[in-house]
């Protein structure tokens, strides 16, 4: 028996909302350690790897572990019905074949509940072992999402350059190239809106803007994200929670210069 | 004791009482292969011999086909036996008949007075039905003689319906691989140095002993492929290869103008526009609508016998898929290559046909086919280059890649209609059609799709070439 409650519904419904244009149907692993989810897209070069630990929930119960299969657009739809302040419980049986979703208004005594069918999806784990990547860079997450998206306005893929001066964003397309520069600065009033590059050799690899453009959709989950890169390893962006995180992998565009 | 075998020979221009025509099988290399190889040599006395025709005769053997158990009965010199539907062409061959010789005890061939009483095959050599009786020993059959009712005890059934047929070569191939070879083909040589050097030399001196105008007529045929210098009479010869391969080449030439129409046919179907396959199949559906959506496989085979022509072909598409093994049988000796060409046996459409250059390109290419079982891989290959060189095929490469492309969009056009038609037929044997279960299988991916929302169907289209697949990274957890 699965009962987690989470004091704000907006976390679960942001998440989602990052994740349900990548991939459609996955399973929530829900074990003592809280809620896990990893999933591919269709293509099989993005990955999407979700941790809501328990201690985030309050209280979490989940007696053993259970994988619940949900088709996200259909989550989705029952989570818009949630106000963003609005306390979430979720409860499922340990062999359930629907979720069961409360909403709690804090201000008013509203209380809203839904059910979700449940679907068996046959999904494989991989292992992502601990990487020491090449190059470590935290900026702003509304910073990412701006150079991806005027990127992608030029190109289909990205180059992203780490080097000891700084990192570059480039690309090139059918009418002109752009980039977009950025220095390590530290803003000290706000730590958040700060940019650290931790490098320990020169990268560049390119990417996909159209998936990096989709992964930027967690942006309002934090205000920083944090982009590791080595060579010939995937990408990987990471939103950090305060009680978990969500990371996205990308599989970077080899041989392939556009 | 051998069963003995019946030959089509070549006859003598004497009259029948005074022939003494003689026929000698010799053993030869064959000029592709280098196997030995046997052809008969014709050998007519000198007072008839005329110089200029042919005396080496190469032995084909029309074999049995063995679905179809056929025989020969021989009888003497009857009223050939004729068979209530073959009435017009038996007339033609009595008259051919006519030509032929009766000879005794010839020492190899054994040719015997024909008759075929199931003579129902269309793809008899008719034509050369010319044949002789001879050696009716042993296994003998009452047969009753149709005239007079009365047994004849020297008729004879062969179990085999072979047939050797008897038919000229040019001698020329025979020493083409003599003449080619290293050791000949730099020096002048005189006819005689000539086939004295030849490997087979004693086989060669054996066919001059008999057949003295052989030399005359070896000499004229050198002339057309080699160069000659006279030295004291004597004319000497050293091949020369633009001859020879322009010698070659006409008669690729002439052989791609006079491909058997069995031939043809098949050729143009295999180049031919794919459009009249979509209009078959949608007449074969009409059909069967108005037969109540049922066809009977037997019902089938039966209406193709009695009408043929139009109704065959348009069961074609059906047959092809359900009968295939019936219409083995009933196609009597015909090759496997053959009987596709008789299920779909069409009438090809003037608008479907290929142009008439593409055409020409590949009948060459056919006739050259055949070359290469009469000359030495070498020089095969210099005349596939020549042909090549003269007509470059580059046309008909071309074409048929936009034949290609044609034909899967009508396979697809018909892929449709012909699943009505397979469904039937699967209904009947009671099994699940293929068809069916892709559609179940494409029905399902449609849902799927609909559950998709509209940026995961956009992701999916992402050009992710050069990106590897998450599992190229991360191994699977246990």
């Amino acid at each position: 028996m699965l009962e987690a409650r989470l004091e704000q519904a907006g976390v679960l419904k942001k998440v989602v909302e990052a994740i349900k244009d990548l991939v459609q149907d996955c399973n929530f692993d829900c074990s003592d350690s809280g809620i896990q989810l990893q999933a591919m897209d269709n293509s099989h070069v993005a990955l999407v790897s979700m941790n809501l630990r328990s201690d985030g929930f309050s209280p979490f119960r989940c007696d053993r572990n259970i994988a619940l299969g949900i088709n996200l657009n259909s989550l989705m739809k029952v989570l818009r019905a949630a106000n963003n302040e609005d306390i979430l419980t979720v409860k499922a049986e340990d062999q359930p074949d629907s979720l069961n979703l409360t909403f709690e208004s804090a201000n008013n005594d509203r209380i809203s509940e839904y059910d979700i069918k449940l679907m068996d999806i046959d999904q494989e784990h991989l292992g992502i072992p601990e990487t020491d990547y090449a190059a470590t860079i935290t900026l702003p997450s509304a910073e990412f999402q701006r150079i991806c998206r005027d990127l992608s306005a030029l190109s289909e893929s990205v180059s992203i350059e780490a080097s000891k001066d700084g990192v570059k964003f480039s690309c090139s397309g059918d009418i002109g190239n752009g980039s977009v520069n950025l220095r390590q600065h530290t803003n000290v009033e706000d730590e958040t809106k700060s940019t650290k590059i931790d490098l320990t050799e020169p990268v560049n690899l390119t990417f996909s803007l159209k998936y990096l453009v989709n992964f930027c959709k967690a942006s309002s989950l934090s205000p920083t994200v944090k982009l590791c890169l080595s060579n010939e390893v995937p990408l990987l962006v990471e939103y950090e929670m305060g009680n978990g995180y969500l990371r996205f992998y990308l599989a970077p565009k080899i041989g392939d210069e556009e | 004791m051998a069963a003995p075998k019946v030959f089509i020979l070549p006859v003598g221009k004497g009259s029948e009482d005074t022939v003494t025509v003689s026929h000698t099988i010799l053993n030869l290399k064959h000029p592709n292969s280098g196997q030995l190889t046997r052809y008969l040599l014709h050998h007519p006395p000198a007072s008839e011999g005329s110089t200029s025709a042919p005396f080496l005769y190469e032995i084909l053997k029309i074999a049995n086909p063995v679905p179809t158990p056929r025989s020969w009965l021989i009888t003497p010199d009857l009223p050939p036996l004729v068979h209530p539907t073959d009435l017009p062409k038996t007339a033609d061959e009595s008259k051919e008949e006519g030509v032929a010789e009766d000879e005794e005890d010839e020492s190899e061939s054994k040719a015997e007075e024909k008759d075929e009483p199931e003579s129902n095959d269309e793809n008899d050599e008719k034509d050369d039905s010319k044949e002789e009786q001879d050696d009716h020993e042993g296994e003998q059959e009452g047969q009753e003689n149709p005239s007079d009712g009365t047994p004849d005890k020297s008729s004879l059934i062969i179990k085999d319906a072979h047939l050797y047929l008897t038919t000229p070569i040019d001698p020329i191939y025979l020493l083409v691989p003599h003449l080619t070879s290293d050791k000949t083909s730099r020096n002048f040589l005189s006819l005689e140095d000539l086939l004295d050097g030849h490997s087979e030399s004693s086989t060669w001196s054996k066919i001059l002993k008999l057949h003295p105008p052989a030399e005359k007529l070896l000499q004229s045929r050198l002339l057309t492929i080699c160069d000659t210098v006279e030295a004291a009479d004597e004319v000497m010869y050293r091949i020369n290869t633009k001859k020879l391969t322009d010698l070659l080449l006409s008669r690729v030439q002439s052989v791609a103008k006079s491909l058997p129409p069995s031939l043809t046919k098949h050729i143009n179907r295999k180049l031919s526009k794919p459009l009249g396959a979509q209009a078959r199949s949608w007449r074969r559906q009409v059909q069967q609508d108005t037969s109540g959506g049922i066809v009977d496989d037997a019902e089938l085979e039966d209406d193709s016998k009695e009408t043929g022509g139009e109704t065959q072909e348009v069961e074609s598409q059906l047959r092809r898929e359900a009968s295939r093994l019936n219409l083995n049988e009933e196609s009597g000796t015909n090759t496997p290559a053959e009987i596709d060409t008789q299920v779909t046996a069409v009438v090809e459409e003037e608008s479907l046909l290929p142009p008439p250059e593409i055409l020409w390109i590949s009948q060459l290419g056919h006739a050259v086919q055949f070359m290469q079982n009469y000359v030495p891989s070498s020089v095969y290959t210099a005349l596939v280059a020549e042909v090549h060189r003269l007509y470059p095929i580059e046309p008909l490469e071309a074409y048929q890649e936009e034949l290609k492309t044609l034909r899967a969009a009508a396979s697809q056009a018909m892929d449709f209609t012909m699943s009505h038609t397979k469904r039937t037929i699967e209904d009947l044997e009671g099994g699940v059609s293929r068809e069916e279960a892709e559609r179940e299988k494409k029905r399902k991916k449609k849902e799927a799709d609909g559950k998709k929302s509209q940026a995961v169907k956009k992701l999916e289209k992402v050009n992710t070439t050069g990106m590897k697949k998450m599992t190229a990274f991360f191994k699977k957890k246990e």
